[in-house]
């Protein structure tokens, strides 16, 4: 579906992602974990199309994505960033509108089909009761459903999520992770939380730029994985109440 | 296509024959407005007739000054007037999008100043020997002046952020004082002390000027602004939640912001050529449009060229009957609403948190 192969991203000298070769299935759920400033933003930002790759090339259904119109990568593929703020006074609806634009032009204007497609982006996340609000009203976990109801208005095969969860409280973290496990969309989600991480079909991890493992949670979420990329020891716990297993992490020393 | 399509296409264009409609006849009574009010008010009937006679050759019989006043001098007067508002006004909403920045204005920004030190090199120091236009030249002065300031913002650490918005003012004071600067130069230089009086005249905006040629330049300029930004009105509103989301909608950033920018510097660079550099139209009308139609590109663009004509009429009409016996320029007419505005939306933007 979406893949990259020697995919390198540089700025002022300094390469910040070097070498990645990627290659998302149709249907999983693709997490991406990293410490901070590992790259995952970045390599998130490529994949969408919003930065240009200094090396490699990223490739949508077989297709270079430097070969694409924007419009017809955005009519693919959506990108939910960490936190996107406006000052302008807008509803939920106009945010979820928003979602529409690759899809309309002017020979393609507004109609019934579009009003019905916000509906239900609207309904998929619990946000329909919310659609006259002012958008300044939200709270931060609202917001981000707001974005990804947008998201999914653009009616994507592929969902892009850049640390969804950031900034948010636990009980509206745990909200989002359910409601993107729900969505029936390939996604890739750029993940802090290793213990949420786990939900996902597979991990890519980065350190310093680079895409050193990729699989199963279980095969990735090793203590000496989490050493040498995290700088952490990790036990394993199980969870009583369902045997799912946790990580509890202390420090190296 | 669709039939469907093809249905909401005709819906779409009796909608916008129906506020063309109206939006026409507003101005139509502004103008009108504008004709009749002055230090010699002319009836209505007057002007009416007066322009039955131009237009369909109608023959009422009226006495030849008050014709000439109202054809030659204040009905020019008060269509430069309507072009100007509404070009400065739409060149203010397309960069406050595009910058993502309340403040953003095309005299804020340096680029009337730019503009004006263009046409200055053109008409008093004789740059291209008469083969560029004053227009060519300001709009070459309000291209450098934009350039400027926007390298000036990002070297700063400017970029879209919300600190941006200081940085890019404060890039558009020190191109301001530069262009401005130039501009006093060139005229020092250059030009005689009767032609340093007028330009200065000029310079702070004055309709006076305004001939049937100009208006002949003014009002396709100020119609081909308006509708290449509700051509785009869609794209702009992707810009929302700012430049990479915009991307992610698929909205071809780059070059919406080359076209746009340069239909903005070109709608600039056209009035300050024929009224000089007019402050504050470009801030106020937006805001003062978001206010009454919201946010939506679809309504704020056409709103603020109608806010914007309306406002530089009446502007106009009160620079000439505010002080008996003297015209004031009418870029201090709307500083002086311009300014207070300025200050309130500084305050209100002041971060919550």
């Amino acid at each position: 579906m979406l893949e990259c192969q020697q995919l390198g991203w540089s700025t002022r000298g300094q390469s910040i992602l070097r070498a990645v070769d990627l290659r998302v299935r149709q249907g999983e759920t693709l997490g991406l974990i990293g410490p901070n400033g590992s790259g995952k933003s970045t390599l998130m930002r490529l994949l969408a199309g919003v930065l240009t790759p200094s090396a490699g090339a990223v490739r949508l259904e077989g297709r270079d994505l430097a070969s694409l119109r924007r419009r017809e990568i955005a009519q693919a593929m959506a990108l939910v960033e960490q936190q996107a703020e406006t000052a302008d006074r807008i509803t939920v609806r106009d945010a979820v509108e928003l979602g529409r634009t690759p899809w309309l032009s002017a020979l393609r204007p507004w109609g019934a089909e579009d009003d019905a497609i916000v509906r239900s982006a609207l309904e998929v996340v619990e946000m329909s009761g919310f659609a006259e609000r002012d958008w300044l009203t939200l709270s931060g976990g609202e917001r981000q459903r707001v974005h990804i109801a947008r998201a999914l208005a653009q009616r994507p095969r592929i969902l892009l999520l850049d640390e969804p969860t950031n900034h948010l409280d636990i009980h509206h973290q745990l909200g989002i992770l359910q409601l993107v496990a729900r969505l029936l969309v390939t996604t890739v989600i750029a993940l802090h939380d290793l213990n949420q991480a786990m939900g996902c079909d597979r991990l890519g991890v980065l350190h310093q730029g680079q895409l050193v493992a990729l699989g199963t949670p279980a095969e990735i979420l090793t203590p000496s994985l989490l050493r040498d990329v995290f700088g952490v020891r990790a036990t394993f716990l199980t969870d009583p109440a369902d045997g799912s297993r946790i990580i509890r992490f202390h420090p190296l020393s | 296509m669709t039939t469907a399509t093809l249905r909401q296409l005709g819906r779409l264009g009796g909608k916008g024959l129906l506020h063309g409609g109206w939006i026409g006849a507003v101005l139509a009574a502004a103008i009108l407005a504008g004709i009749c009010i002055g230090e010699t008010a002319i009836p209505p009937e007057t002007v009416l007739m007066t322009l039955a006679n131009r237009l369909f050759g109608a023959g009422f019989v009226l006495d030849r000054i008050d014709q000439g006043i109202v054809w030659n001098y204040r009905l020019t007067r008060a269509i430069i007037a309507a072009c100007c508002g509404a070009s400065l006004a739409v060149a203010g909403v397309i960069l406050q999008s595009l910058l993502r920045n309340a403040l953003a204005e095309p005299y804020l920004l340096g680029i009337s100043a730019g503009a004006s030190t263009g046409a200055v090199l053109v008409t008093v120091a004789g740059l291209g020997a008469g083969a560029v236009s004053m227009s060519a030249g300001a709009l070459a002065g309000a291209l450098s002046a934009f350039l400027l300031v926007a390298l000036l913002s990002r070297a700063s650490g400017g970029g879209t952020g919300p600190r941006a918005a200081g940085q890019i003012v404060l890039a558009g004071i020190a191109g301001s004082q530069l262009f401005n600067a130039l501009t006093a130069f060139i005229i020092t230089r250059s030009a005689s002390a009767e032609q340093a009086r007028g330009i200065m005249f000029w310079l702070l905006g004055n309709l006076s000027g305004a001939r049937w040629d100009n208006v002949a330049a003014a009002v396709p300029v100020a119609l081909a602004v308006t509708l290449v930004c509700l051509w785009q009105a869609r794209s702009l509103d992707a810009f929302t939640f700012g430049v990479d989301s915009a991307l992610s909608l698929g909205v071809p950033v780059r070059r919406l912001q080359a076209l746009l920018i340069l239909a903005a510097a070109l709608a600039t660079a056209v009035m300050v050529s024929i009224v000089g550099s007019v402050g504050f139209v470009g801030l106020v009308v937006p805001h003062a449009a978001r206010f009454l139609v919201g946010v939506r590109h679809s309504r704020l663009v056409p709103a603020s060229a109608l806010m914007g004509a309306l406002f530089l009429i009446a502007a106009d009409v009160v620079s000439r009957i505010a002080v008996p016996g003297q015209v004031l320029p009418i870029g201090v007419v709307t500083a002086l609403v311009g300014a207070p505005v300025f200050a309130v939306i500084l305050i209100r933007r002041r971060p919550a948190r």
